[in-house]
């Protein structure tokens, strides 16, 4: 618990005792069952139609016990694919991948995703779903090779996990008695899946990458195809604290492995909680970005899988980028490169880094949200595309590179809806779309990214 | 032993009983229970007791017409919660809030009154709080006063866990960022 956490929580605490147990009101509820002037409330409620035996507010969940309980009840289908919209063959777009695969809960679920669920790019139509399987009940990233026709999936089983949550009054008696409410927590190894999706949206079976898997406990913190699919990177964080974090690369026609650790190192990971991927590739099949927190900074280095030694240590540092989100510091009056949202890639010709940078500047109070290139080699920047200016701070605002072409001239990416307005909770609404050198176009048919818990791979 | 319809109140025969006398005293019951917590939590979010205190008492009364759909009792409590930070976010809508940096005065967090009697430190986090966006201001208040686990928190909001810790993560940030600007 840092102080700034302290602070929080004791300022909430003190501000909500300003209520006192004696200004709760009387519950004022509207009669029922005949008694009371209210009673013609009642015709006037209408159950909508199809409504769930348990409780669904209008943007939030029950408890999660009932994912749970609906979860465990997929895993009997075992990769069961649904293709859609047969015989409409969408034209694809022009330089991007013909299709994306993302991962979603299945209908009225919550928790970890239940599914992938695969998408044209041109226009978003559901080519097919693909269920969790009985031994990994969710799925936790994905992985893709587009231009190879080749993704991974990373799924792991969910077990339910009681804790003593709701304390409810004896309904009828006078006692007390307490309900419990179930958890999901990791209950068994992260495993790996392969499969492919054909020219014509035809998926097939996924399989095990059976020489593959971490162990209960660890935390699967990047995972990225080689453009051309044949090699897998996994980075990872043992489960005790002390461990070393990894990162494995998985050829996947031989299942050959080696792997690479930091000794007390800091994890291999992106900086907003695991929605982008910390890993990517270029596209000689040998060089692996990945990227890595030391205190305030970012670092995305690279590493040349062909050379000998098991120390990430060796990588070479690609790009340092200042992490202002600590709350120490801020640039007074200057600009700065801040990796609020940052899922850096590297280009698959190996010559550029492109992120999302957020730059911010106090005097006049603004920032600039846009996606930048820095030079692989030197670290410097080569190009700024796309820029907002904004005036204020908007520290939530959330763009990010999801897929790069050769040489990062176009990418998919999350950015805001051009021409929204923010909302009353102060962000812009976001959206997935092309970047070609500064054009954008929104993508159609696409989930809603703020709906999403993990970004969809192309 | 409980009544039936409190048990089962999942069951056929109770969906297709109108909120009755078991409703009643479910409902009440929790309310006594919870109900000093969840205006508590409006409060946070919106500022104002008043609308803190009929957002809570709107969550009940949905609560009680849905009673008879309810399949386990143990469900009440985040359905309830869910509609308080829904309808926060309806009144801070109706009301009006706009993105800081938009060039209008902070909602007050507290009463000027309050606010003269409580901690400077205090009165900081909280103006930082209400700066923040509104999902990152909720998952702060999920996290930190109602020490709800992250996947309690995602259930609440209807959005996955891993968003919860970005913007957790995000909210400490740029709290930590004003407050540093504050100081």
């Amino acid at each position: 618990m840092s102080m700034l956490e302290d602070r929080v929580r004791r300022a909430l605490r003190e501000t909500a005792e300003e209520i006192a147990p004696l200004d709760v009101p009387p519950l004022r509820l509207p009669a029922a069952g005949g008694r009371g002037a209210g009673g013609g409330l009642r015709s006037r409620i209408r159950r909508p139609v199809g409504w769930p035996g348990w409780l669904t507010p209008l943007a939030a969940a029950a408890t999660v016990a009932a994912v749970l309980a609906a979860t465990l009840a997929l895993t009997g289908t075992l990769f069961g694919h649904r293709p859609a919209h047969r015989g409409q063959q969408a034209r694809p777009l022009p330089g991007v991948p013909r299709y994306y695969v993302g991962l979603a809960n299945a209908r009225g679920q919550r928790g970890w995703p239940q599914r992938a669920v695969i998408r044209a790019t041109a226009t978003g139509q559901i080519v097919a779903t693909v269920a969790a399987p009985r031994a990994g009940n969710a799925f936790l990233m994905v992985a893709a090779a587009s231009g190879a026709g080749r993704y991974v999936l990373a799924a792991q089983r969910m077990a339910v996990k009681h804790e003593r949550l709701v304390t409810l009054p004896g309904l009828g008696k006078p006692a007390r008695h307490q309900r419990t409410v179930a958890i999901q927590v990791p209950a068994g190894p992260i495993r790996f899946y392969q499969f492919s999706i054909g020219s014509s949206g035809q998926v097939s079976a996924p399989r095990l990458l059976a020489g593959l898997a971490l162990p209960a406990g660890t935390s699967l913190t990047g995972l990225a195809l080689t453009p051309d699919g044949r090699r897998l990177a996994v980075a990872s964080q043992p489960p005790r604290p002390g461990r070393d974090p990894e990162i494995q690369v998985d050829t996947l026609a031989t299942g050959a492995q080696r792997a690479w650790t930091w000794p007390g190192g800091q994890p291999i990971r992106e900086s907003t909680g695991g929605t982008g991927s910390a890993l990517s590739w270029a596209a000689d099949d040998s060089t692996l970005a990945f990227q890595r927190w030391v205190d305030d900074r970012f670092q995305v280095r690279l590493l040349d899988t062909t050379a000998p030694g098991s120390s990430l240590a060796a990588s070479r540092v690609a790009l340092r980028l200042k992490w202002d989100g600590s709350g120490n510091r801020f640039h007074r009056g200057r600009a700065v490169n801040d990796a609020q949202t940052f899922a850096a890639l590297l280009t698959p010709d190996g010559s550029k880094i492109v992120t999302a940078t957020d730059t911010q500047t106090l005097r006049p109070a603004s920032a600039e949200l846009a996606f930048t290139e820095f030079s692989a080699e030197t670290g410097k920047v080569v190009a700024v595309r796309d820029r907002w200016r904004l005036a204020g701070h908007w520290p939530e605002q959330e763009e990010q590179v999801l897929w790069s072409n050769a040489d990062g001239s176009t990418l998919i990416v999350v950015a805001h809806r051009r021409g929204a307005a923010a909302s009353p909770q102060g962000d812009f609404p976001i959206q997935f779309g092309v970047l070609r050198g500064n054009r954008y176009t929104p993508l159609p048919g696409t989930p809603n990214p703020n709906q999403l818990s993990v970004w969809p791979a192309w | 032993m409980e009544s039936d319809a409190a048990v089962h109140p999942g069951q056929p025969g109770a969906q297709s009983a109108a909120p009755g006398a078991a409703a009643d005293a479910a409902v009440t019951a929790l309310y006594q229970v919870h109900a000093l917590g969840l205006i508590r939590l409006a409060y946070l979010m919106l500022g104002d007791a008043a609308a803190a205190e009929d957002v809570v008492q709107e969550a009940f009364t949905g609560l009680y017409r849905r009673w008879a759909e309810l399949s386990d009792p143990a469900k009440a409590l985040p359905y309830v919660r869910s509609s308080v930070l829904n309808a926060s976010r309806s009144q801070l809508r109706r009301l009006g809030a706009r993105p800081p940096g938009a060039g209008q005065p902070l909602p007050p967090a507290v009463s000027a009154e309050a606010a003269a009697l409580s901690g400077e430190d205090r009165r900081e986090v909280l103006s930082a709080l209400r700066r923040l966006p509104g999902r990152q201001r909720e998952v702060l208040v999920l996290r930190y006063y109602l020490d709800l686990p992250e996947p309690e928190i995602a259930a609440v909001m209807g959005i996955g866990p891993s968003t919860v810790r970005s913007t957790a993560h995000r909210a400490l940030a740029a709290l930590g960022r004003m407050l540093e600007e504050q100081s």
